[in-house]
């Protein structure tokens, strides 16, 4: 399939919008705006079509190209994006209690966040190891213990 | 001078603010619902349709319109 047509003083690039979103398409877009003019057409549903005239002289096919790669660039960040959304918010929720707890006082989203969040501690196994009790408390008996039998001897 | 910006990816405000700030350099106005733009210029120039695309999609861009 041939996308990316060639004329005297433009390269024009048809993209399937099932492929790449209308933002990621703008995104891509706002990148060339210094490089060339750029000319959005089309149907954004069936087929999107971009005309980038250079400003400059340019190899033609470079440029489209170049547009094409980084369309795959912003529809990568723009799923990425998506697929971390919640944990950004949610690290996000953290930071604001964090640094002002009264943040929490009248809101119940936050209120339920803090809840889960005990129920989660009060489930996790407390210390099976015993690597939560400082080594002063966990060995001052033995070496007190050693002492004392260094000075009977 | 005609330009036909596809309604489905301008957007009127842009259009109508970048026509604004053009008034230096020429007179427009929308001509219909299809973003039709018909610009006259006050001084010959030979990319200000171009110019006046990539404009308005900077104004998108800035005031995140889309």
């Amino acid at each position: 399939m041939n996308n990316m047509n060639i004329t005297d003083n433009s390269v024009i690039i048809s993209v399937n919008p099932n492929l790449y979103a209308l933002e990621t398409i703008y995104s891509a877009s706002y990148v060339f705006l210094d490089r060339a003019y750029i000319l959005l057409n089309g149907d954004p549903k069936k087929e999107i079509i971009i005309q980038l005239q250079p400003k400059e002289q340019e190899d033609l096919k470079k440029l489209g190209g170049e547009f094409l790669n980084e369309l795959i660039n912003y529809g990568d960040y723009k799923k990425r994006a998506e697929q971390t959304k919640e944990i950004r918010e949610m690290l996000l929720q953290r930071a604001i209690i964090t640094n002002d707890p009264s943040t929490i006082q009248d809101n119940e989203e936050f209120k339920a966040i803090i809840d889960e969040l005990e129920i989660d501690s009060k489930n996790c196994p407390t210390n099976p190891k015993e690597i939560a009790i400082p080594w002063e408390e966990k060995y001052e008996d033995k070496k007190k213990g050693k002492e004392n039998e260094n000075k009977t001897e | 001078m005609k330009i036909k910006l596809n309604k489905d990816f301008y957007n009127k405000q842009a259009i109508e603010e970048a026509l604004n700030d053009f008034e230096g350099v020429c007179k427009g106005k929308i001509l219909n619902e299809d973003m039709e733009v018909e610009l006259q210029l006050k001084e010959e120039n030979k990319n200000i349709k171009q110019e006046f695309c990539n404009y308005v999609l900077g104004l998108m861009k800035n005031k995140i319109m889309v």
